[in-house]
């Protein structure tokens, strides 16, 4: 466990954002990955996290796919819109294997079905990091 | 010849009720299943900041004895809600234990209502539950009721848009249900409803109940200080069935 939240170690300098409308939920995991260093902000609505999204400019969202204002598909579509190169990783208690494959091809990074262990998410987290540094050097 | 037609019409309705009845059983599991998993989700995140605070004392505002306290009761809070849903559950599940029996409606609408509440947050529909007293157990078949009640549910959900209101009340049937049960879907923000689009395996369904659906009159609709307008709705007559 420990060495898997090590890796959280090289996501500092990163902004995340968490658009859930679980607040509980939301702003515990908010919390937890600011007492590691993770410039975090949540959000409980749709809305409320697509104009987080143009005040923060995060690097990395974590998304909601059920939401009582609007799906987290269409909030995941909006966010690659406004910029494609910021990960998405969706974060549910929907348990069907449809709604992530449908997730992945409107362009999330990862899809993880709640519960998670947070050192599990970290590492996704560190991973989705990883691949928006190469996206950049890329087109650097 | 004709005898034996219509027997296998009516062998192929069973079993389309039937596998109907499998699905909405299926897609109540699956919004269980969503609920549990938002509540573990959210225990599991506080308790995992009780671990954090413990190891990190001190690193934010908030006094350690005060975050403990509020992470405790949410951790609380939450099991009991699931606690509460499985127990929901196991009585869901037991209503098929036996085809025909004595039940409450009011507790089989509280138990439906229980499962359908997040469907309706995820659409933005206020869901309210109007329950009358003084009702009677009936005899019928629990398990096939419920999933009438589901299928009306969903026919209303189709309906029904953002910010509209579903009202479902129980109310002591009248004469012609004798001494069974009515229960009425208010949709709020609908001007009108055509029954006849409800398919023929809910209708089989319901008269398998020995039960009527009926379209409700402007006086059922009145039953409010604000009045109902713009709503419109129907009620499920439900008898209390000789006892075999």
């Amino acid at each position: 466990m420990k060495d898997k939240e090590q890796e959280m170690g090289k996501n500092e300098g990163m902004k995340l954002l968490i658009i859930d409308d679980e607040v509980e939920f939301a702003a515990t995991l908010c919390r937890r990955l600011q007492l590691r260093n993770i410039d975090a902000v949540d959000a409980h609505s749709g809305q409320e996290g697509l104009v987080l999204l143009t005040e923060i400019h995060p690097n990395i969202v974590i998304l909601d796919l059920k939401m009582h204002d609007m799906s987290g598909l269409d909030v995941l579509e909006k966010i690659k819109t406004y910029d494609a190169t910021i990960e998405v990783i969706m974060l549910t208690g929907h348990g069907s294997v449809r709604a992530g494959i449908e997730a992945g091809e409107k362009g999330a990074f990862d899809y993880m079905i709640k519960p998670v262990d947070l050192p599990d998410l970290l590492v996704k987290i560190a991973e989705a990091v990883k691949k928006q540094i190469e996206g950049d050097e890329g087109r650097g | 010849m004709t005898t034996g037609i219509t027997a296998e019409g009516t062998g192929e309705q069973e079993r389309a009720m039937r596998q109907q009845q499998m699905a909405s059983f299926g897609r109540l599991i699956a919004d269980f299943s969503h609920e549990m998993r938002n509540h573990l989700a959210v225990i599991q995140e506080a308790n995992g900041l009780l671990e954090d605070i413990l190891v990190m004392e001190g690193t934010e505002g908030n006094s350690v004895p005060v975050l403990l306290k509020e992470t405790a009761a949410q951790i609380s809070q939450r099991v009991r809600r699931s606690a509460d849903l499985c127990q929901h559950l196991s009585g869901m599940a037991h209503r098929s234990d036996t085809p025909c029996s004595s039940f409450q409606v009011n507790d089989l609408v509280a138990e439906l209502v229980i499962f359908l509440e997040r469907s309706t947050r995820s659409r933005q529909i206020s869901l309210q539950l109007d329950q009358g007293q003084g009702i009677d157990p009936i005899y019928n078949e629990p398990a096939l009721l419920q999933h009438v009640l589901y299928q009306l549910y969903a026919f209303s959900l189709e309906l029904l848009s953002n910010g509209q209101t579903l009202i479902i009340s129980t109310a002591i049937g009248t004469v012609q249900t004798k001494g069974g049960v009515a229960i009425s879907f208010r949709l709020g923000g609908v001007p009108k409803l055509d029954l006849a689009e409800l398919s023929a395996t809910v209708s089989a369904a319901i008269a398998s109940l020995g039960a009527k659906l009926e379209g409700l009159q402007q006086e059922d609709l009145e039953v409010t200080e604000q009045g109902f307008a713009g709503f419109c709705g129907f009620k499920l007559l439900v008898p209390s069935l000789p006892v075999a």
